[in-house]
């Protein structure tokens, strides 16, 4: 309804101030345009939606027009530019592994200035992923209005919910994870008074008991066994506090936190004394992609809040064994962050085998709220780590994921104004080297980006369109009627 | 006379009605018109236009917060509410279809009165209920015939499958009203058609059936809500089979309905409509409305308490008057966090007044979140604009003018912002963000509800013009009855500031009287130290019960000792 809504609005709001004439004599400026979202240089799959675009400062009228280096023209006209999305697409797939040249004209009182070009690669490496799944939610502290869990469509602008807490009052959605981005096997947390961790395999919903007496806490941070027997998750005791200064605002901190791994077939949580010591948090497990491996992070227990600036992670890792479920009996420590005075935080290898992306904070494991959050990259043949310059800002950059044939990533990050988070896109070439990101289009990205009171946040791609039963979930929620787990 | 009267005596009865409305809202509750708006933000936005049409009863709703957004002014406010009453009257009237028992036309429009003392109902019920009455009686009049019969069952169901759904869509359950009266079989196809859209939309099947926006908390309706298009639909449906009775009959419905109209001052808790002008007191600034209001009728919830304290410490009299009114221990001064809209606001206020910038904006954050039908709120918007622009992050504070500039009445103020946003030299010298600014620390801490007298210490070591935080710090250990860590702060605040009001002095003598020793000359007044021995005498002679103790009730050691 809102669709077709919103449809007939634009098309009248096209009709009544769509700007007319051509470009005539313009003033040719020696400047790259001032656009937003900045496009200028980056790299796309040819599957993305247009990138329509604002000129950054205020215009009468913006003129583009692109240029395939391998053929076709696309023009656009009006107060921002909104491209076709067929015609768009045509464009792409005609110039994959090719280049896009804009060139930019705008108009200020009756006179048109001409900018210098600027290109966008089009990558040769596919999507293979069909959108983004995230949690948007307004970037608050402890209460949340309305926020959900949604999917995107990357080429074109549709989002559809997945569920929102709207479906049940006082719920809170979060922390979502498909298999490998197969949304086939997806699972996400409830909070709130019908907490529970949903898991849906094959289309069938089971709800977990929100707290687990044998974890003396709840599932939190999921990930999956890439055969989709398993499910790798910490529980942890979490609180938060929060900062008194300008530019710092939430804290996040673990009294406890272990890791172990659910087994949705029998409901048994395979647990292990190396993944739960007493001394240490250990937390945020991922599993390698051939599944025979655990990574996760470990700090030594801090006495909070008091300490909180002490609170740093290493990356550990321990071998599994998807047979028989056990896990191996030596602990590595792989990423030795304390050593640098850092935490690491959100770890995800690429489901090649190749790479091994983390965040490195001053301390912390909540990134997103800290600035000086910065993406790294290990690579996992040669065992070299380094900061992706290429990618970070120096706002907080975080929460990154990989699509299914490990070309791209999607990331969080605030450098658009400091305080809401927005997604990024980049793409990875054969030497391990990001192009720039770019901010995920919208129809109306200035618009869109400057009135969404809304940040995003644990992006993820998906292989297919999430099917979920929303309402059916809302009364399966409401109705407390939960699986129990048990230990193995 | 009596021509005049049988001729507009429904009128002026219809207008003494609106008149009563006009003044009630006028008069006795301006502030809660201002609770109401402040818990929405309206904007002049297509996409806030969409969203809205995007649920049922979502046109209802949309008209109800361009109405509410009025409010801002209390005149006008007071007047629209008279307005919109005298209409569900009039048109309650319309739909009885008969020219006696006016009076009883008033009875769902006096319901809804009462009703309305219930803070949480929305202006988008009375809207519903309006547009389903208009259509009804439009509908009514095209389903007659020129002869002045019913058109055919066919047509008028067939009139009736496109109506229904319209209607719903525009003004949610509400429908049922219509359908009711209309066609009473094409209840069932706008209950279907309710049910079938709850699979569909993100809403419990609950909140849908009662209305999503009728009410502030989901799926919960109350009963007098439920009782008015019962009213009416009776009313409509059975008033014309009333015998029409004569001046007798007409005299008793008027004085029941007068008796009726009495009662709705039961449906306003005095308490809650209290704190809600507490809340609005102290958003406008009028500290010394605050204190008359006091000084009236001594506050006694926490809400009120910390609101007068806050007041007090504004103008400076804290020190020396905190001890005139109640008070409800540090929780007074700075509420713990609530999960609730009303009491986050209003502690944010403090915080924000304070210096502590972060904490204002974190309250501000967690009030709009907590606000139950997911609306966000133009009060906290103009705040997260303000602990933004005096943190200097102006990209975040743009977006939150920009919002506000698509507003009525914040408007102007979100443009006069905008022109100062990154002009750090205008920030510096505003006069409230500006001292703000100063007052902000600059090192890094966590929050602690725990630890509030070292962060108003803190503040205070950071700015000694941060009078405010001087005055906190010395009030909560007394308020927590902890005379020695009184002392030390007071040593403290004393070497760096000259403060010394009364409930200092007061406090000093005795802890001094404690020792058994006498304060350092000059330290405590001499009427203090006369009046402490004589509070010495008093309590040595009855203790707690003593009968001449209550003329100390406004003093430290009264609080101290006998406690209040």
């Amino acid at each position: 309804m809102r669709k077709l809504l919103s449809a007939i609005s634009c098309l009248f709001l096209i009709l009544i101030v769509s700007c007319t004439g051509q470009v005539e004599n313009p003033t040719v400026v020696d400047a790259l345009p001032d656009i937003y979202p900045d496009y200028v240089g980056v790299t796309i799959p040819a599957e993305i939606a247009p990138l329509n675009f604002n000129s950054a400062d205020t215009v009468d009228c913006i003129d583009v027009v692109v240029r395939g280096s391998k053929g076709g023209e696309l023009h656009a006209r009006g107060d921002y530019a909104d491209f076709d999305i067929s015609e768009w697409h045509q464009l792409t797939q005609q110039n994959k592994g090719g280049i896009l040249t804009f060139t930019v004209c705008k108009k200020y009182n009756d006179e048109w200035r001409q900018y210098r070009d600027f290109t966008v690669s089009v990558s040769p490496y596919a999507l293979d992923d069909w959108g983004l799944t995230y949690r948007r939610i307004a970037p608050g502290y402890e209460v949340f209005s309305k926020m959900g869990l949604y999917q995107r469509d990357l080429s074109t602008f549709d989002e559809y919910a997945i569920i929102e807490n709207t479906q049940v009052p006082g719920m809170c959605v979060n922390c979502h994870s498909a298999c490998q981005t197969d949304p086939s096997k997806f699972v996400f947390h409830v909070r709130g008074d019908h907490g529970a961790t949903m898991f849906q395999i094959d289309g069938q919903r089971e709800w977990l008991k929100a707290n687990s007496d044998q974890l003396g806490g709840s599932m939190v941070y999921p990930y999956w066994h890439p055969t989709g027997d398993y499910c790798a998750f910490s529980t942890n005791k979490t609180r938060q506090a929060f900062h008194v200064v300008p530019n710092e605002r939430i804290e996040v901190f673990d009294l406890s936190s272990d890791v172990f791994v659910y087994h949705p077939a029998t409901h048994e949580l395979l647990m292990d004394s190396l993944l739960s010591t007493k001394d240490w948090s250990e937390n945020s497990p991922v599993f390698s992609p051939d599944g025979r491996t655990l990574y996760y992070m470990t700090c030594r227990q801090q006495d909070y809040p008091m300490h909180y600036k002490d609170e740093k992670y290493n990356l550990c890792s321990i071998s599994f064994d998807p047979a028989t479920g056990r896990f191996g009996e030596r602990v590595d420590t792989l990423i030795n962050a304390v050593a640098m005075g850092k935490s690491l935080t959100w770890p995800r290898p690429s489901y090649d085998g190749k790479y091994l992306l983390y965040t490195l904070s001053d301390y912390g494991y909540f990134s997103i709220w800290h600035e000086e959050s910065q993406q790294w990259l290990m690579d996992l043949k040669t065992g070299e780590t380094r900061e992706l310059a290429e990618l970070n800002s120096p706002k907080a950059d975080s929460y990154h994921n990989w699509s299914l044939n490990s070309r791209w990533i999607v990331f969080t990050s605030r450098r658009d104004d400091g305080y809401y988070s927005r997604l990024y896109l980049a793409c990875i070439d054969e030497k391990g080297h990001f192009s720039k990101p770019f901010m995920l289009p919208q129809r109306h990205p200035l618009e869109y980006y400057t009135e969404s009171i809304y940040s995003f946040n644990t992006p993820d791609f998906t292989k297919a369109k999430v099917d979920f039963d929303a309402y059916n979930a809302g009364l399966e929620i409401s109705s407390d009627q939960r699986t129990v787990t048990k230990k193995r | 006379m009596q021509k005049f009267f049988q001729r507009y005596g429904k009128w002026v009865l219809t207008c003494l009605f609106g008149l009563a409305v006009f003044f009630f809202w006028r008069i006795l509750y301006p502030f809660a018109m201002a609770y109401q708006e402040q818990l929405q933000l309206f904007l002049f936005d297509d996409d806030y236009f969409l969203e809205r049409m995007s649920e049922p009863g979502g046109f209802a709703r949309y008209l109800a917060e361009f109405l509410t957004q009025f409010y801002n002014n209390v005149t006008f406010g007071a007047a629209l509410l008279a307005l919109l009453f005298m209409l569900v009257q009039r048109l309650t009237w319309r739909l009885m279809h008969t020219s006696s028992h006016y009076p009883l036309s008033f009875i769902p429009a006096i319901v809804l009165w009462y009703a309305m003392g219930d803070e949480s109902v929305l202006l988008s019920y009375v809207v519903a209920l309006i547009l389903n009455m208009v259509v009804v009686w439009l509908v009514s009049k095209l389903f007659l015939s020129a002869d002045g019969h019913q058109r055919s069952l066919i047509l008028r169901s067939l009139a009736m499958l496109v109506i229904v759904p319209i209607v719903y869509w525009l003004t949610g359950p509400m429908v049922l009203l219509s359908a009711l009266m209309l066609l009473p079989l094409s209840a069932v196809y706008a209950l279907a058609l309710m049910l079938l859209s709850a699979h569909f939309l993100p809403f419990p099947m609950q909140r849908v059936m009662l209305g999503i926006s009728y009410y502030r908390f989901p799926v919960v309706l109350p009963y007098a809500l439920m009782l008015i298009p019962v009213l009416v639909f009776a009313l409509g449906r059975f008033s014309r089979l009333l015998h029409k009775g004569g001046t007798w009959l007409m005299a008793t419905e008027v004085v029941a309905v007068v008796v009726l109209g009495v009662l709705v001052q039961l449906g306003y808790d005095s308490k809650k409509y209290e704190l809600i002008e507490y809340d609005y007191l102290v958003r406008v600034k009028n500290w010394n409305g605050i204190i008359a209001k006091a000084e009236k009728q001594t506050p006694d919830l926490p809400m009120s308490v910390s609101a007068t304290n806050l007041a007090l410490a504004m103008t400076n009299q804290l020190g020396d008057r905190a001890f005139d009114f109640y008070q409800r221990g540090t929780e007074g001064l700075l509420p713990p966090f609530e999960r609730n809209f009303a009491t986050t606001q209003l502690t944010g206020e403090i915080f924000f007044h304070l210096g502590l910038v972060n904490t204002a904006q974190r309250l501000a954050f967690e009030a709009m979140e907590s606000i139950p039908n997911y609306n966000k709120s133009a009060r906290v918007i103009k705040r997260l604009a303000e602990t933004n622009l005096i943190n200097g992050q102006y990209k975040v504070a743009e977006k939150y003018l920009r919002m506000l500039e698509k507003t009525v009445f914040y408007r102007p103020w979100a443009q006069r912002m905008i022109v100062r946003l990154g002009d750090e030299a205008a920030i510096n010298s505003h006069p409230l963000y500006g001292k703000l600014r100063q007052y902000r620390l600059l090192e890094d801490f966590l929050f602690s509800e725990q630890e509030l007298d070292k962060i108003c210490g803190q503040l205070l070591m950071h700015n000694l013009q941060n009078q405010m935080a001087a005055q906190y710090l010395l009030l909560m250990p007394l308020l927590d009855r902890d005379i020695p860590r009184f002392m030390s702060y007071v040593q403290l605040v004393q070497q760096r500031v000259q403060y010394n009001p009364r409930a200092c002095q007061e406090a000093i003598a005795f802890a001094f009287m404690q020792r058994q020793q006498q304060p350092p000359q000059g330290l405590v007044n001499q009427l203090i130290l006369q009046q402490m021995n004589d509070f010495a005498r008093v309590y040595g002679s009855g203790g707690k019960d003593a009968p001449e103790i209550g003329r100390f009730r406004n003093t430290v050691w009264y609080y101290l000792t006998v406690g209040k």
